[in-house]
C-alpha cells in the first residue's frame, strides 16, 4: 500500500471517526434547557449569569422546572445576529436579548406559514411571578407603549420586550466643571456663552466622533423634540400632522402629509447642533481629531479630559469601569439636563428672550409652577422641554416561536418583571435599569448609595420625565420607511465637521435635502407599505 | 486496474435528482385500485378565479362540474375544471372531443389542456390573503403526464387548465359537447359549452408592451433556468411572449450588435405581433458630465442600419422603435435626474442631425418622410413619475398607481415639443406609457401573484379607459432570489418554487418559468400570462368598439360618448387604477363588450350616452333605420335612424341595461352591465344635518331651486372665503350603509372650476387622502370607495370630508343626493 493510499485511508477513518462522534458533544435542546444569546454593547453582559442563577434557585422555578439546566450563553457584538438567527428558522437558541429592533420581521412567516417570532402577549398578560401584578401593569407605561406592536392588518400585540431603559444625552466632566467653575446651561444659547468660556480656560468643549451618530441620535432627537413637544415629535413618526394645534386635544385633526419633514423643530434643532460643531464656524468647539477618532478612542479622551462634554449613553458608566478599575479615572462623569433649546421662545409669546427663557427654566428646576409674567401656556412648553429624556430604543428580547424550551424562556421574561431580578440587574450592571417599576432608592437604598453619578442622576432625570418615543413604536417606521434622516444624511455630525468642504452640508441644507426626497410619491408608499392606504 | 470514477457518477446521480426535484409531487403514475367517482368531486370555477390547491371550498364556491364559457372569433380564452378527491388519487386524465353546434364543429386540436402547478405563499403581499399554495404555472397535460405529475393527494384541489382558441372563421353559436375524465378506473362525462361570439378579434394590437426578459440576471435569468444562455435560447422566449400579444424588451441580438439587430428586425419589424422593439444601448463614462451616458456613436449606428433598411425595403421599420435607458430607471434622486436630461437631450441632437442628412441624401424611397418623422418621434421611455427637474422631456413611464386619481393623471399629460416652426419638429409624449411592478399591488391592478386573476385583466380595460397605449413591466424571467436587504442574489434550486423572488412581493418578476426541468424547449407559462393575454385582447376589443362610436360621430354626425357609456360598466371593474370587481361583474362586464360589439357589427346600433342621476341611469341608443329595438322610448328621429332612450334603476341587486335588437328577422341582445343597488339619500333635513361646513360664515341649507333645469330638493353648501382652508364634512356614522361601499355625492358647481381633495377620517380624527379632482362646472360625481379605507383594529370610519383648493375664494355647491353600493 502506498504512502499516498495510507494517508487517504487515515483521513477517511479519521473524519469517519468525528463524524460517529460528533453527536456526542451537541447541544442540549430540550424543553427544560434554556439557551439564551445576549448582544454585547454598551451594558456588557456580565448581568445574565446572576439573573440566570437567580432564577434557577426560585421556588416556583425549581418546582416548575425540575430539571431546568441552561446551555453556554452565546454572545457577540453583531447588532442583526438575533434577528437573522430567528428568521433562519434553525437557531437552538430560546431566548435573545438583543440590541436591535426586528419590528419589520416579527409577522414573517416560514415557507410552511409558521411564524418566526413568538407572540408574547401571553406574557404580558400574566401575573409577574409573586407580585400580584400584571406583567403589563410593571412595566413604564412609556416601555409598554413602545412595546406595543402595531400590525400591518392594525391589529395590536407585543413580540418583545424591552430590557433596559437607558438615557441618552450630553455627559460632561462633572470634576472639570467643577475646578473651572464653569455652570451646567440651562439653554444651548447659554451652551454657546459656556463654549467660549471653556475655549477661554484652554480646554475643549466637545470631543466625539464624526465616524458614529451619537449627535444624530441623541442631541438631534432631543432638541428636535423639545421644540416640537412629545406629542408632535411622535407625530412626525406616524406621518400625522395636526390640521388644527390650536383645538382641545380632543377635537384635533391630523392629515397624514409629508409636511411632517418640514416640522420646523428639525431644522431649529439641526441649527444648534450647527452652531455648536460645524467647522465653518468662526469658533471651533470641537477636539480637532473628531473626524479621524474611532468610537472608542473618543470616549477614552473624554474621560481623560480630552473634551468637557460628548453625547453619549449611560452605558459610558459600565465603559468607565473597564478603564477605572486601574484606578486610571477619578473624575465624576454625568448626564446634564438636556439645554433647552432656545428658539423655543419663537413659540412662545410671553418670553421674549433667552435670559427670560433661563429664568424660566430656574423656576421649573426649582420646582415652581409659573414664572412673573409667563403664560401658563409657555410655562408648560418649556416645562414640558425641560422633562423631555431620551430612552434607549432598540434593546429587545425575543423569543422564536420554534424555541424549544419556549415555555422556560417566557418565564425567564417573567422573572425579569421581578423586583429581585430588577435588583440583580441594576447591581451587576453598575446601575442600569430594566423598564419595570423598581425604586431602588427605596426598595435597596445600599445598593442606590453604590451607584456612579451618572447612573444617580439618570434615574433621577426619568422621574417625572416626558419620554420621547423610539421611532420602532410606529409601522409607518418599520414597515413604511420614515427616517429621521435619509439618505446619506443619516450621520449629521459627519456632515458639520468634513474636512472636505465640499462635502459639508449647512443645517439648512440638510432640512431642505429631507424635505425633497420624502416626496408625495414616495410619502405615499410610505403610506402603502403601512398597510394605512391602498 | 481500470479506476472508477465514482465522483462523476455521484455528480451525474445528484444532478438528476435535483432536475426531478420540481417534479415531485404526489405519488405519481399508474392506476391502482378503482376509486368511486363519489369519493371525487369534480366542480367548475370561473376562469378568473384562483383555487388554492389547500383551501376548502363549500358547496356554495363550487359550480357544478362542466365547462362554459364564451369567446370572440380569433381569441383565446380559458376554462377550468378543478378535482377535489376524498382519496388520493394515483392519476388522472381527460379526453377531449370535438365540440357541435348544429353542424359546425369546434375542433378538440384548438384546445391546449394544462395542469395547474401550485407554488407556496408564506407571506402574503397584501393583507387579507392566505398562506398556501397558489395555483401559477400551467405545465402541459402530456408533460405533467409524462412526469407523473398527473395526480392528486386527497384533500387537495387540483385544476386543469383548458385554453381555448376559436379560429377567425369560427361560425358564431354555442358548441356543445362531453369531455371524459378519468382517474382510478372510473370515467366521467363532462358537459362542455362553448359560445362563439358573432365578432371577429382583428390581427391587430394597439397597445405597445415592453416586457422584460434576461438572459442572465446574477446568477438567475434564463441562462439558468434552461441551462442555456444562447440566443435561440432567448429567441423561443421572445416568441412565446409574442403568442401572448407581449414584445419583450429585446429582440434577439447583443447590445452592440447591429448587424444582428438588423436581421432579427427585419424578422420581427413586420410581425402584426410586434408593436415595440426597444432599441439596445451600451453604457458608456460622459467626460462632458461626470456620469454615466451611452454610446452615442452605436446609438448612431442603430439609426443609420435601421434607416438603410428601411430605404432598401420601402418599410418604415422606425414605426416600432422605442428607447428605455434604464441608468435613469425610476429615477428619483437629482443624479438619475440629470443623466435622463443630458442623455435624452445628446439623443434628440443626433435625430435631428440624422434628419437633416436623410433628407438630404439620394435615397428616395416612397416611405422617406415617414421614415424619418418616425425616428424623430420614436418614444424615449423616461420610467419615473412626474418631476419637474426632468427639463428635457420624454416620453413618462410613470407606475400604474400614478394614473389613480385625476390630478396625478393630469401631470403626465404635457406633450414635449422640439424643434418647433423646423421640418425636425418632434414631440414626446403624445404616446402614454405607464409600468407595473410589484410594488403595485393589490388592490392596484397587478401581475402579483396574491391578487386576483382579473386583476391583470382588469389592468388592460384601466390602460385602455385612459388612453395609455403603452405598459412596461420589469421582468418575465427573475429566475433567482433577491433577499430582502442590501443588493444580494441566490440562486434557486427549484425554478418552481419560491414565489417571494423579489420581496416583499410574490410573483414580481416572473411570468414564466423555465422549462427545462421539463424538458421543454422553452418557457412554460403561468395563469397569470393568460390573464395578461385575455386584457389585451379585451384592450384591442375595446378599441373597435370605440371605432364603430369615432365611425358614427364622423359619418352620421352623431355625438357618441364612448368614454361616458363605458364609464358604467368601468365603474364596476376599477375606481382609479384600483381594482373594484369580482368574478360576476368581471364576466357580466365582458359581456357587455360583448354584446354591445356584436350590436354594433351586425346592427349598427350603439349606445350612445349614460348619464346616472339620483340612483338611476339614462341611456340613448342609436338604431340605424331597419333596425328594431325593443325596451327603448324614442327620443328622436336622426337621418339615417334614431335615438331611442332607457332609463334603468339602480334598485336590484343587479342591474342592468337590457334590450333586444332585431335585424332581417334576427334578433341581439344588448345588455350595458351596471352593477348592485344604490342606496339613495335625497337631500333631506336627515341628510342636511349629516352634512357640515368648516368656517365663520359657512353653512349648509336645504333649498328647492338654485340649479337651472333641476327638481327636488337640495343641500346648498356655501363656503365662506377663509385663510387656510375650507371644509365640507359628511358625517359618514348618520350615513346608513356607508361602511364597505362605494360612496357617490351629486354635486352641482354653479361657479368656476375648483379643485377638491377627498379625504377620510376614523374616530381618531386621523384623515387619509383619497384623491384630487376637478369640480368642473355643473354636475360632478366625487366618489370614493369606503371599502378600501384600511382601518386598525381600534378604529371606525367617521368622517368624509372634502377640502376645496382656493380658500381664499367663496364657494357655493348643490346637492342633490347621495349613494351608496353599487
Amino acid at each position: 500500500m502506498t504512502k499516498k493510499r495510507v494517508a487517504v485511508l487515515l483521513a477517511f477513518a479519521l473524519l469517519s471517526f468525528s463524524l460517529l462522534f460528533a453527536g456526542c458533544n451537541r447541544r442540549d435542546n430540550s424543553v427544560e434547557t434554556l439557551e439564551i444569546y445576549v448582544a454585547n454593547f454598551g451594558y456588557g453582559y456580565e448581568w445574565l449569569q446572576p439573573l440566570m442563577d437567580d432564577f434557577a434557585k426560585q421556588d416556583w422555578v425549581k418546582e416548575k422546572y425540575p430539571n431546568l439546566k441552561f446551555e453556554e450563553v452565546s454572545k457577540n457584538s453583531e447588532r442583526t445576529y438575533a434577528v437573522d438567527q430567528i428568521k433562519s428558522g434553525k437557531t437552538t437558541v430560546d431566548l435573545f436579548i438583543s440590541c436591535s429592533s426586528g419590528a419589520d420581521s416579527f409577522e414573517s412567516k416560514d415557507s410552511k406559514g409558521n411564524p418566526y417570532f413568538e407572540d408574547l402577549t401571553d406574557v404580558y398578560e400574566s401575573e409577574v411571578p409573586g407580585e400580584g401584578v400584571l406583567f403589563k401593569d410593571k412595566m413604564q407605561d412609556e416601555f409598554l407603549t413602545m412595546s406595543t406592536y402595531e400590525t400591518y392588518g392594525g391589529e395590536y400585540t407585543y413580540f418583545c420586550v424591552p430590557w433596559v431603559t437607558g438615557m441618552q444625552g450630553m455627559v460632561y466632566n462633572r470634576t472639570m466643571f467643577e475646578e473651572y467653575g464653569w455652570e451646567v446651561p440651562n439653554t444651548t444659547d447659554d451652551l454657546l456663552v459656556l463654549c467660549d468660556e471653556i475655549v477661554a480656560d484652554g480646554e475643549v468643549p466637545f470631543i466625539f466622533t464624526s465616524k458614529e451618530n451619537y449627535w444624530t441620535c441623541m442631541m438631534f432627537l432631543l432638541w428636535w423634540g423639545q421644540y416640537e413637544g412629545a406629542d408632535n415629535y411622535a407625530n412626525f413618526y406616524q406621518g400625522l400632522v395636526c390640521t388644527n394645534p390650536d383645538a382641545p386635544e380632543d377635537e384635533r385633526e391630523y392629515d397624514y402629509s409629508n409636511e411632517v419633514f418640514a416640522q420646523m423643530g428639525r431644522l431649529r434643532s439641526l441649527e444648534t447642533i450647527s452652531s455648536l460643531i460645524h467647522a465653518d464656524n468662526p469658533k471651533n468647539y470641537c477636539h480637532e481629531n473628531v473626524n479621524t477618532l474611532q468610537f472608542t478612542q473618543a470616549q477614552s479622551k473624554f474621560l481623560t479630559r480630552e473634551g468637557a462634554m460628548m453625547p453619549n449613553g449611560d452605558w459610558l458608566e459600565a465603559e468607565m469601569r473597564k478603564v477605572s478599575t486601574s484606578g486610571a479615572i477619578t473624575d465624576v462623569f454625568t448626564f446634564m439636563k438636556t439645554p433647552v433649546i432656545s428658539s423655543i421662545i419663537e413659540k412662545c409669546t410671553t418670553i421674549p428672550d433667552n435670559d427670560t427663557l433661563s429664568k424660566v427654566i430656574d423656576a421649573i428646576d426649582a420646582g415652581e409652577e409659573s414664572y412673573g409674567q409667563v403664560s401658563a401656556e409657555d410655562f408648560a412648553k418649556v416645562k414640558e422641554a425641560r422633562k423631555i429624556v431620551l430612552p434607549v430604543g432598540n434593546h429587545t428580547i425575543m423569543i422564536p416561536a420554534y424555541a424549544t424550551a419556549k415555555e422556560v424562556a417566557k418565564d425567564f421574561v417573567r422573572y425579569l418583571a421581578t423586583d429581585g431580578a430588577n435588583n440583580v440587574f441594576m447591581e451587576y450592571s453598575n446601575g442600569a435599569s430594566m423598564p419595570f417599576n423598581y425604586d431602588v432608592e427605596t426598595e435597596d437604598p445600599e445598593l442606590y448609595n453604590s451607584l456612579a453619578q451618572i447612573q444617580k442622576d439618570r434615574i433621577s432625570l426619568c422621574k417625572g420625565a416626558t419620554y420621547l418615543l423610539n421611532e420602532n413604536t410606529y409601522k409607518t417606521v418599520y414597515y413604511g420607511g420614515i427616517a429621521r434622516v435619509s439618505q446619506g444624511r443619516t450621520v449629521v455630525e459627519a456632515l458639520f465637521t468634513a474636512q472636505n468642504e465640499k462635502d459639508r452640508m449647512s443645517a439648512r441644507e440638510i432640512y431642505d435635502a429631507e424635505i425633497a426626497y420624502w416626496d408625495d410619491v414616495r410619502f405615499a408608499n410610505v403610506l402603502t407599505n403601512s398597510g394605512i392606504t391602498n | 486496474m481500470k479506476k472508477t470514477r465514482i465522483f462523476p457518477k455521484l455528480m451525474a446521480f445528484a444532478m438528476g435528482v435535483t432536475l426531478l426535484l420540481p417534479v415531485a409531487g404526489c405519488a405519481g403514475g399508474g392506476e391502482t385500485a378503482k376509486i368511486d367517482p363519489d369519493d371525487v368531486d369534480i366542480w367548475a370555477a370561473s376562469n378568473t378565479q384562483k383555487i388554492f390547491q389547500d383551501s376548502e371550498y363549500g358547496e356554495e364556491d363550487r359550480a357544478p362540474a362542466g365547462i362554459s364559457l364564451s369567446a370572440f372569433k380569433n381569441e383565446s380564452e380559458s376554462a377550468q375544471l378543478v378535482f377535489t378527491p376524498e382519496v388520493d388519487v394515483p392519476s388522472y386524465d381527460v379526453e377531449l372531443s370535438d365540440l357541435k353546434s348544429g353542424s359546425n364543429v369546434l375542433s378538440a386540436e384548438n384546445v391546449s389542456v394544462y395542469n395547474q402547478k401550485y407554488i407556496f405563499v408564506a407571506e402574503p403581499t397584501t393583507a387579507g390573503y392566505p398562506v398556501g399554495y397558489y395555483p401559477d404555472a400551467l405545465l402541459p397535460f402530456e408533460t405533467a403526464k409524462e412526469y407523473g405529475e398527473n395526480c392528486i393527494t386527497k384533500g387537495e384541489n387540483q385544476s386543469v387548465w383548458f385554453d381555448y382558441h376559436i379560429p377567425a372563421t369560427q361560425a358564431a353559436g354555442t358548441y356543445t359537447g362531453t369531455y371524459k375524465v378519468s382517474f382510478g378506473g372510473t370515467n366521467v362525462e363532462v358537459p362542455v359549452s362553448v359560445t362563439v361570439y358573432d365578432y371577429t378579434l382583428k390581427d391587430e394590437i394597439h397597445s405597445r408592451s415592453l416586457f422584460g426578459m434576461h438572459i442572465y440576471w446574477n446568477e438567475g435569468g434564463i441562462a439558468a433556468g434552461e441551462k442555456d444562455s444562447s440566443w435561440e435560447m432567448f429567441g423561443k422566449y421572445y416568441d412565446y411572449l409574442l403568442d401572448y400579444r407581449i414584445c419583450g424588451r429585446n429582440l434577439p441580438a447583443a447590445a452592440g450588435d447591429v448587424e444582428t439587430f438588423i436581421e432579427q428586425l427585419k424578422i420581427y419589424g413586420k410581425d402584426w405581433r410586434v408593436t415595440n422593439i426597444t432599441l439596445p444601448y451600451t453604457e458608456k463614462y460622459d467626460s462632458r458630465y461626470g456620469e454615466t451616458g451611452i454610446d452615442y456613436d452605436e446609438f448612431k449606428e442603430y439609426l443609420v442600419a435601421i434607416y438603410q433598411l428601411s430605404m432598401r425595403e420601402n418599410y418604415n421599420y422606425f414605426a416600432k422603435i422605442s428607447t428605455y435607458f434604464t441608468m435613469f430607471d425610476e429615477a428619483s434622486t437629482p443624479a438619475q435626474i440629470s443623466m435622463a436630461n443630458n442623455i435624452l437631450a445628446n439623443c434628440y441632437e443626433i435625430q435631428e442631425d440624422l434628419a437633416d442628412q436623410w433628407r438630404a441624401d439620394a435615397n428616395d424611397a416612397a416611405v422617406k418622410d415617414e421614415v424619418i418623422s418616425s425616428m424623430l418621434n420614436m418614444v424615449q421611455l423616461f420610467v419615473s413619475y412626474y418631476q419637474s427637474s426632468f427639463t428635457t422631456g420624454g416620453t413618462y413611464c410613470p407606475i400604474l398607481g400614478q394614473y389613480n386619481t385625476e390630478e396625478s393623471r393630469n401631470k403626465y399629460q404635457h406633450i414635449y415639443e422640439y424643434a418647433e416652426g423646423t421640418e425636425n419638429y418632434h414631440t414626446q409624449n403624445t404616446e402614454k406609457w405607464w409600468y407595473n411592478a410589484g410594488a403595485t399591488k393589490n388592490p392596484y391592478a397587478s401581475y402579483n401573484m396574491d391578487t386576483e386573476l382579473y386583476s391583470p385583466r382588469i389592468y388592460s380595460w384601466m390602460q385602455y379607459a385612459y388612453d395609455v397605449t403603452g405598459n412596461l413591466y420589469w421582468s418575465t424571467t427573475f429566475y433567482v432570489k433577491k433577499l430582502y436587504s442590501g443588493n444580494f442574489y441566490e440562486t434557486l434550486q427549484d425554478y418552481y418554487s419560491d414565489p417571494l423572488r423579489f420581496p416583499p412581493y410574490n410573483g414580481d418578476g416572473f411570468l414564466l418559468y423555465p422549462g427545462a426541468p421539463y424538458g421543454i424547449d422553452g418557457p412554460v407559462g403561468s395563469i397569470r400570462l393568460t390573464a395578461v393575454r385575455d386584457g389585451l385582447e379585451e384592450y384591442d376589443l375595446l378599441y373597435d368598439l370605440e371605432s364603430y362610436y369615432l365611425g358614427l360621430q364622423s359619418e352620421e354626425g352623431i355625438a357618441a360618448d364612448f368614454d361616458g357609456v363605458m364609464s358604467s360598466v368601468y365603474n364596476t371593474l376599477f375606481d382609479g387604477t384600483k381594482v373594484a370587481a369580482s368574478n360576476e361583474s368581471f364576466a357580466n362586464a365582458r359581456a357587455s363588450l360583448a354584446q354591445m360589439l356584436v350590436a354594433a357589427e351586425k346592427t349598427g346600433a350603439l349606445v350612445i350616452s349614460a348619464e346616472e342621476k339620483t340612483g338611476a341611469v339614462t341611456f340613448e341608443i342609436y338604431v340605424p333605420d331597419g333596425v328594431t329595438l325593443e325596451g327603448g322610448t324614442l327620443l328622436e328621429e336622426t337621418e339615417n335612424g334614431s335615438i331611442y332612450t332607457v332609463t334603468v334603476k339602480l334598485d336590484q341587486d343587479e342591474n342592468s341595461l337590457a334590450c333586444t335588437l332585431t335585424k332581417d328577422g334576427k334578433s341581439y341582445a344588448l345588455s350595458v352591465w351596471l352593477g348592485g343597488k344604490k342606496i339613495v339619500h335625497e337631500a333631506d333635513e336627515t341628510l342636511k344635518d349629516a352634512f357640515s361646513a368648516s368656517g365663520e360664515g359657512s353653512s349648509v341649507s336645504l333649498v328647492s331651486d338654485g340649479v337651472p333645469s333641476y327638481e327636488g330638493s337640495l343641500l346648498k353648501a356655501e363656503l365662506a372665503a377663509a385663510e387656510s382652508y375650507q371644509r365640507l364634512n359628511l358625517d359618514l356614522t348618520a350615513v346608513s350603509g356607508a361602511e364597505n361601499s362605494k360612496l357617490e355625492i351629486w354635486l352641482y358647481n354653479p361657479g368656476d372650476a375648483c379643485s377638491v381633495t377627498v379625504k377620510i377620517g376614523n374616530n381618531k380624527n386621523i384623515f387619509t387622502e383619497h384623491g384630487t379632482l376637478t369640480l368642473n362646472a355643473g354636475w360632478n360625481t366625487v366618489s370614493v370607495d369606503l371599502a378600501s379605507v384600511n382601518l386598525a383594529a381600534n378604529e371606525s370610519l367617521k368622517t368624509l370630508r372634502l377640502e376645496f383648493g382656493e380658500p381664499s375664494l367663496s364657494k357655493t355647491f348643490y346637492i342633490s343626493n347621495i349613494t351608496i353600493g353599487g
